[in-house]
């Protein structure tokens, strides 16, 4: 029962994605009304196996074998963090899609590939939350990469929008591949790619396997959630729609580096290097998101960068738990995602209403948008974590336990973490106080008023919702006690002391005392940046920004491939030949030089040929053999076509002699075929160059050269068939035959064989025959090269490959 | 290509387009169990497609297909698929066979239905769809059917990359490709 409800929900968005992929372009913006039914059935399906849950308990369930020969089962895994991740990623999805119904009008083309997309993303999402088996978790969580990348691209008439998707791919893509290389490491070490068996075995924490492992699923976290140094994808991808930056790159894509983390902390937090790389990293991503969120000029990239600082945060935060596990690491996530989605949505509607982009152009809006200034107020509040607000309790409790972490337990550089959290902390204040203060209060600018048009509810309702959670959560957080105690994971989660979530600790207390004093000196830093500065700098420095060298490094790939390119290639397949053959012959030489004991496995094996059937194949053998040099005198292209012809049709009487009647007939259709296609070819060239291709004579040298390279090569295949042809040691040929009829119920074993006993080698062969077949026509329409380029000969620049950038 | 002017050449090639396609069905359909199957038939109706084109002109061919070749074979990769999938529904392994065998048919004699023939049908759409593109699309640039290479680029060719195939109505500048004619 369990599970089919999760597997409904993991679903239910994959179906809804197929169907509005077919229909959806007849719904034209109607659309949005057939994709909302879907994530709201998975949340409430997850709603209601979270109430049925029992409290600290993890249900593997084992729903089928997917491919059991690699240990891939489709297992789903319920626990507390599953669930957890599930109700933010279909409750956030509901007003996510309710919000975009809203937003995207008919500016925007596509609402149905819109939604596909985000449905396929929420599928992904949920998939990789319940994954009780890595690699099952794997493939979902590039699944989201996938569906991230469409939805960054989905405005792909802008250069911004195509270079964020690929960008973000290329960085996502790249370290899931190294954590997929963790996941085998575990393997490895455990035998087992099932959660349930990983965690039920003893491991020594100090396995150089083991450590390594952990360091690689950790880089494929960091690369996901945006930290050092893979931060630059994430602002970098707010080209993408506000919706979409609201729901992916805020509340849930980007916290799959979190969820991870919490996912392998019972797997690796005993490895000596667990709080080291982890409060290393997350820490030195807090400070740098930090000041690159207080210095953008950007709305969105404000918000990005907050959001890396926020994931950083977390990520730290795992990273510096107690031997005894951790606590109220949900509240945190919850926290975030309440505030920053929040703040996503609005500042997508400050977008649309005004059209501006970039926070000095904005001001004053409190008088046009009173509710949307509120719902901002409050959201920003909750992240700069003033009282009354979820930020705070959040901002509290964390500092309360950086502070133990200093007394009591910490043993990688116990003050630092505090410190560094109470320097960002401070900055958070700052940028959460200019966000709200420059878009809604002070002057409004001219140019402000002159494309305004006023937001309907409709658009404001989702960022209200979320923004009254967070002060009734503020106000009231007693009540979620009871949800996370319900949601503890064993091995994850300490045991929470009975009613120890409440707003007021007292004035005594160090966590609020540090808590005002970041109020207060944020607040200040603010006044000061804003009072002396002015905020006149033209956002980060073009020298710290590494999706500038990302950019870089990625633009000198094709220019290393067209300079090797340049340097080895020639214009004719003839000037290949002779050094591929003069390498062959140069190896197997060097092979007979150094061991010439090889040359005595030749004795005995030529005999001169007895059987009648022996003698018609040595008659066809000399017969092709001299087709062949005709292909050497015939001087025109078309002579020498038919003399290419005569071995082909000789070489298929030579398997019709060796009774394989398939072969034969394959053979003799494809030379048809070929002949066929290779005249329409010749007809494309200009009697001219035929012309020129004959009359170009040889010197007496080359031809000498190429000879003994032809007679050298011919010398050492016809040893090798003679050595090894002969007698194959062990045969699989008649085990196919005697069960071809038997297994395959086929008479034809040629033919059993290739839809039956290796179908999948033949469905593969179709389908490199179909993707050979679109390269083709890929290469017949090509760019042609201008006279100017064909003069400029072998190295002049190229009409093959990737095009070299303009010339200027 | 246009069509031929030979009449004698054009009866002849519808002719053979039916038998040489009746004997690649007999191939594809036997090919189990004898000589045959579906690589093999894919080729031959490839060239029966071809020889057809050759008598009666490449547009009266390609409407003999009635869609795009390309989009045959993809069908083909996808039924190929699907006859491998349909197994999984069961509980086994992707590709495992089924088989049907139906006794004493008239004509045909016994007979196996299943996922190998489906598999079989799949490859043949294939081969045929990669193929007579292929030619297709060399025949209509080589025998200046600028229309039908325009159609075609319009569906495999870059916009922002130039043809490969000269065209004296879009450009001028170039050196001729057929000075002799």
């Amino acid at each position: 029962m369990a599970a089919s409800g999760i597997l409904i929900a993991i679903f239910a968005p994959l179906v809804g994605m197929v169907l509005l992929a077919l229909l959806g372009e007849r719904l034209k913006t109607n659309v949005r009304w057939f994709a909302l039914p879907f994530p709201l059935l998975s949340f409430a399906l997850i709603v209601l196996e979270t109430i049925g849950h029992s409290a600290g308990t993890q249900n593997f369930i084992h729903v089928g074998s997917w491919i059991p020969g690699l240990g891939l089962d489709f297992l789903i895994l319920i626990d507390g963090l599953s669930l957890f991740f599930g109700l933010v990623v279909s409750g956030v999805g509901v007003l996510i899609f309710f919000y975009a119904s809203q937003y995207l009008d008919d500016h925007y083309a596509h609402h149905d590939r819109f939604y596909a997309y985000l449905l396929l993303f929420m599928a992904a999402m949920l998939g990789t939350v319940f994954s009780g088996n890595l690699l099952l978790m794997f493939v979902w969580w590039e699944l989201t990469g996938i569906a991230s990348f469409f939805l960054i691209g989905f405005l792909h008439n802008k250069a911004e929008s195509r270079a964020g998707a690929r960008m973000a791919f290329m960085v996502t893509i790249t370290t899931g591949l190294l954590m997929l290389a963790g996941i085998m490491l575990v393997s490895e070490v455990t035998g087992s790619f099932n959660l349930n068996e990983i965690l039920s075995q003893p491991i020594d924490p100090s396995h150089s396997l083991w450590v390594a492992a952990f360091l690689l699923i950790a880089i494929g976290g960091f690369g996901k959630s945006a930290q050092f140094p893979f931060y630059f994808w994430l602002p970098n991808a707010m080209a993408a729609p506000t919706p979409v930056s609201a729901y992916l790159h805020s509340a849930t894509m980007v916290k799959l580096g979190v969820f991870l983390t919490a996912r392998i902390y019972p797997m690796f937090s005993e490895v000596d290097l667990w709080t080291p790389v982890l409060t290393t990293i997350g820490l030195t991503t807090f400070i740098i998101a930090s000041v690159f969120a207080l210095i953008s000029h950007k709305l969105k990239a404000i918000l990005a960068y907050s959001t890396v600082a926020a994931l950083a945060f977390l990520i730290s935060f795992y990273g510096m738990a107690p031997a005894a596990g951790v606590q109220w690491d949900l509240m945190h996530i919850q926290n975030h995602v309440f505030y920053k989605g929040c703040l996503f949505m609005v500042v997508g509607i400050v977008t649309h209403c005004t059209g501006m982009t970039d926070i000095r152009q904005l001001g004053g809006l409190r008088k046009r948008m009173p509710l949307l200034a509120t719902i901002t107020a409050i959201s920003a509040a909750s992240m700069a974590g003033v009282i009354v607000t979820f930020g705070f309790l959040s901002k509290d409790y964390a500092l309360a336990e950086k502070f133990d972490y200093m007394t009591e337990y910490g043993s990688f550089m116990p003050a630092m973490p505090l410190v560094l959290f109470i320097l960002g902390s401070i900055l958070k204040v700052a940028f959460s106080l200019r966000l709200f203060w420059h878009i809604f209060m002070g002057e409004e600018p001219e140019a402000v008023g002159k494309h305004f048009h006023a937001p309907s509810f409709g658009v404001q309702l989702s960022p209200l919702i979320l923004a009254v959670a967070t002060v009734f959560f503020g106000l009231f957080p007693s009540l979620l006690q009871g949800f996370y105690e319900k949601l503890a994971v064993p091995g994850l989660h300490a045991e929470l002391k009975p009613n120890s979530l409440y707003l007021w600790h007292g004035f005594d207390n160090i966590a609020f005392q540090l808590s005002a004093a970041i109020l207060a000196i944020g607040a200040l830093l603010y006044f000061v940046l804003d009072r002396f500065t002015g905020w006149r700098w033209e956002g980060i420095p073009k020298a710290i920004r590494l999706d500038d060298a990302f950019e870089w490094g990625v633009a000198r790939i094709p220019k290393f491939g067209n300079l090797v390119n340049q340097s080895v290639r020639a214009d004719t397949a003839t000037a290949y030949i002779p050094i591929i053959s003069a390498t062959f012959i140069a190896v197997f030489g060097a092979y007979i030089v150094y061991n010439p004991a090889v040359l005595g496995a030749l004795a005995g094996k030529w005999q001169m040929p007895f059987h009648e059937a022996e003698v018609i194949a040595l008659l066809t053998a000399t017969l092709i053999a001299v087709a062949a040099q005709g292909i050497l005198i015939a001087s025109r292209w078309t002579t020498q076509l038919i003399f290419t012809s005569i071995v082909g049709f000789l070489i298929t009487f030579y398997f019709v002699l060796f009774r394989a009647p398939d072969l034969a007939m394959t053979q003799i259709l494809i030379e048809a075929a070929t002949l066929i296609m290779v005249l329409l070819l010749l007809a494309r060239f200009p009697r001219r160059a035929q012309a020129g291709e004959v009359t170009g004579k040889a010197q007496a040298l080359l031809k000498t050269s190429n000879s003994v390279i032809a007679i050298g090569v011919g010398v050492i295949v016809g040893s090798l068939t003679l050595i090894f042809g002969l007698a194959p040691s062990a045969p699989i040929g008649p085990w196919y035959i005697e069960n071809t009829l038997e297994k395959a119920y086929g008479t034809n074993a040629v033919n059993t064989i290739l839809v039956d006993f290796r179908a999948l080698d033949t469905l593969l062969e179709v389908g490199v025959l179909l993707i050979a077949g679109l390269g083709i026509l890929a290469l017949l329409m090509r760019r042609k090269r201008t006279p100017a380029e064909m003069r400029e000969g072998a190295h002049g620049q190229g009409g093959l490959g990737i095009d070299p950038e303009p010339k200027r | 290509m246009q069509s031929t002017d030979s009449p004698i050449f054009k009866s002849v090639a519808v002719v053979m387009f039916f038998i040489v396609n009746l004997f690649a069905l007999y191939l594809l359909f036997r090919g189990h169990n004898m000589p045959g199957g579906g690589f093999i038939a894919g080729v031959a109706t490839s060239v029966a497609v071809i020889l057809l084109s050759f008598g009666m002109g490449l547009e009266a061919a390609q409407k003999i297909l009635r869609s795009d070749p390309i989009r045959i074979a993809t069908w083909g990769f996808l039924i190929a698929t699907l006859s491998g999938v349909l197994p999984m529904f069961f509980g086994l392994p992707y590709l495992t066979t089924f088989n049907y065998k139906a006794y004493e048919l008239p004509v045909i004699g016994d007979f196996y239905i299943g996922t190998p023939l489906s598999f079989d049908i799949g490859v043949y759409m294939v081969v045929v769809g990669v193929i007579t593109k292929v030619i297709f699309v060399i025949a209509e640039s080589t025998s200046q059917e600028h229309r039908l290479v325009r159609i075609a680029e319009s569906g495999y060719c870059a916009r922002s990359e130039e043809p490969i195939e000269e065209d004296p109505l879009r450009k001028s500048e170039e050196v001729p490709i057929h000075p002799d004619k």
